[in-house]
């Protein structure tokens, strides 16, 4: 008989059990017990990096496009891409703003004062899973969990989650399975979109309902924030039900600010 | 304790910060296969929550993968 190779392999393994569930202990109780300290400590040691790694990739980009096979064509196309992608949500802005004046005109007395402050994006996905950013503002600055935040000026893209003293996480609506109530800015109906990830947006209507493409939903507040837009319809001819898709307009991940609008 | 084990902590903790999350995913469960008791899994499991997660979902699955690949390696001959 023997046995004792074996016998030895289960003894180790009852002492490192042990030591996993001891830790796992420790550092469960310690988030549940000081979850603000520790967020503290861990933004306070990751900041730098975080700094660093935006240097690092900002100079590696450079560099790229400085070597690359012509390479003034390359930065003159990225220069108007990133002019136009502004433009855009400049005109965006812009159509938000004329009915927001309009809008304003009509109600008489109605004020919308807004307080945003712009923030540097400190991670965002994929570094980040999930719909979830980081950025560097944070109670020393003024904000609270549930301040909102915009992309531009008018585009609202999520709220904020979990607040430090100097940093922030926010979770955009697009967040998978996360329900967010948005108005039809051409009907003014109310529904509920349901987020997919990746900036999208999915809706579920009976076929009857007048959505077509390119409408845009909007934030249910007193100053229009558009949240996304139609960009794909599916009609199912057996179904009784259309699904819309919608997506946040501009591209939030290749952004590098966000503005926080601070509660009144 | 092993430099080359402190080293690969610290790039890991870099990568959390740095890379995307899928690929630090698949080097963390590289390193649970590879190492006989990989502890420090249940520490990054727990930055993860911390600097991205609202929950304990990071360290849950950390603590229930480990878990497995003990039992597993317990029952592998070698």
């Amino acid at each position: 008989m023997n046995f004792p190779l074996k016998s030895k392999f289960r003894d180790g393994n009852k002492l490192k059990t042990i030591f996993v569930a001891v830790f796992f202990c420790l550092l469960f109780l310690l988030t549940y017990f000081f979850p603000q300290g520790v967020k503290n400590v861990f933004y306070f040691v990751s900041r730098p990096v975080f700094a660093s790694r935006n240097f690092v990739a900002n100079s590696v980009k450079n560099k790229i496009g400085y070597f690359a096979f012509k390479n003034d064509l390359i930065k003159k196309n990225i220069q108007l891409e990133d002019e136009l992608t502004s433009y855009k949500l400049k005109e965006i802005d812009y159509n938000i703003v004329l009915k927001e004046n309009e809008e304003l005109k009509n109600l008489m007395g109605r004020s919308g004062t807004s307080n945003k402050v712009l923030s540097k994006i400190l991670s965002k996905p994929p570094i980040s899973p999930y719909d979830v950013f980081l950025i560097d503002v944070g109670l020393s600055n003024g904000f609270a969990k549930g301040d909102k935040v915009y992309l531009s000026g008018n585009i609202i893209i999520g709220t904020i989650v979990l607040v430090t003293t100097k940093t922030s996480l926010i979770t955009l609506f697009s967040n998978g399975g996360q329900r967010q109530e948005a108005t039809n800015t051409r009907t003014g109906t109310t529904y509920e979109l349901t987020g997919r990830g990746g900036m999208n947006f999915q809706l579920e209507v009976p076929k009857e309902a007048d959505i077509i493409l390119g409408d845009v939903f909007e934030y249910p507040l007193l100053s229009p924030s558009i949240i996304g837009s139609v960009y794909y319809i599916d009609t199912n001819s057996q179904s009784s039900f259309k699904t819309i898709f919608l997506k946040i307009p501009g591209n939030v991940f290749s952004s590098k600010w966000v503005f926080v609008e601070k509660s009144q | 304790m092993n430099l080359k084990r402190v080293i690969i902590d610290v790039l890991i903790f870099i990568s959390i910060l740095t890379l995307p999350w899928w690929l630090y995913l698949i080097l963390l469960i590289s390193l649970t296969i590879y190492f006989q008791f990989y502890l420090e899994v249940l520490f990054f499991g727990f930055l993860f929550d911390t600097l991205y997660g609202q929950n304990h979902i990071g360290l849950i699955i950390s603590v229930v993968f480990l878990g497995l690949v003990m039992f597993a390696k317990e029952r592998i001959r070698t």
